[in-house]
């Protein structure tokens, strides 16, 4: 999470943890996912955001989620953890 | 300070878009407000925020104006062309930001434009939040003539990443030839700047025997005054709008507050 919010200030993007989180969940909803398909989601939530800085986003998102076990990571695609 | 205007008092402002030769004699468009009346009045630079030239620092500049101030904000993404705010900073970032030279140059000229106006009083301040936040404390830096300047939670004023082509030197090592008082306001859930940088940076200026001020604020993290989105903590804001207030006062308008 430090690392995410890490992220969020230092490009001083308006979305927040919480935000992110929600966004990647919903998006697992509809199936696993590459990574590159939740950025323009990012960038529709923040529209000052360029293709890199949600890229950025979506990693450090993806990893907190994964080290929390809510999610699984495989090559560059998203995976809902098997609970 | 905040809400202590008398009610029979005339106010006036005139707030624009003007036109500035900024760094290099680049024509940059900067937006210009300004209590009406003789004043004499103390300037304000104010500094935007990485997510541009926006609505909120409009508002924020009608704030000091209606405080007293006149306020210039240089557009700092003028030369990345023009669109919405957001568009813009698209840009911007996609570019990796603007040139810390080319921050100085605009910023210096607004100085200059704000104590050439005739109803100056001489003083003008400098104040910014997030990437402002670190403009402002590397122009109070590298440019003569300013009477005081806030710091908002700048990032990377203490690099947390790496120097860039564009951001060669980092503004904490300047540190030695601030010439004016240093207001600097902090979140303490801030991860950039972390509580551990703004200890750094508090560190230079005491090494430096610097007059400064740090509040920092517990429940509150980056841009905590910025009432357009999430990071906004009321509480925390209103009692930092009331420091900067004070600080400028006494700086700019020589009242003890």
């Amino acid at each position: 999470v430090a690392c995410l919010q890490y992220v969020i200030d230092s490009i001083c993007s308006k979305l927040t943890v919480e935000t992110m989180y929600e966004l990647i969940r919903v998006r697992l909803n509809q199936g696993s996912f590459e990574l590159t398909e939740i950025i323009p989601v990012i960038q529709r939530e923040d529209r000052s955001l360029d293709y890199d800085s949600a890229k950025m986003l979506a990693e450090a998102a993806c990893e907190a989620l994964a080290q929390r076990g809510d999610i699984r990571i495989g090559g560059d695609s998203i995976f809902a953890a098997q609970k | 300070m905040w809400n202590q205007f008398r009610t029979d008092a005339y106010e006036g402002m005139l707030a624009e878009t003007i036109a500035l030769a900024g760094y290099n004699g680049d024509l940059v468009n900067a937006y210009f407000a300004r209590p009406l009346g003789p004043g004499p009045f103390p300037g304000i630079v104010l500094v935007h925020h990485m997510p541009g030239w926006d609505e909120l620092y409009r508002e924020i500049a009608g704030r000091f104006t209606r405080h007293g101030y006149a306020v210039l904000m240089p557009n700092l993404y003028s030369r990345f062309g023009h669109g919405t705010p957001e568009e813009v900073a698209v840009k911007v970032r996609e570019q990796r930001g603007v040139a810390d030279d080319w921050v100085i140059g605009d910023c210096e000229s607004a100085l200059h434009h704000l104590k050439s106006m005739p109803n100056s009083n001489g003083k003008v301040g400098i104040i910014g939040g997030c990437s402002g936040g670190r403009h402002s404390y590397l122009v109070a830096c590298r440019v003569n003539g300013f009477s005081a300047a806030v710091d908002c939670w700048g990032g990377n004023i203490v690099p947390q990443g790496d120097l860039t082509p564009k951001q060669p030197v980092a503004p904490v090592d300047y540190t030695a030839d601030l010439a004016c008082p240093v207001l600097g306001l902090f979140g303490n859930d801030d991860q950039n700047p972390t509580v551990e940088k703004v200890n750094v940076l508090e560190a230079e200026l005491k090494k430096h025997g610097k007059d400064y001020e740090f509040y920092r604020y517990d429940g509150a993290g980056h841009a905590f005054w910025s009432y357009d989105r999430p990071a906004y903590r009321p509480q925390q804001a209103m009692d930092a709008w009331e420091k900067v207030l004070a600080f400028f006062a006494k700086q700019l308008k020589g009242q003890v507050v």
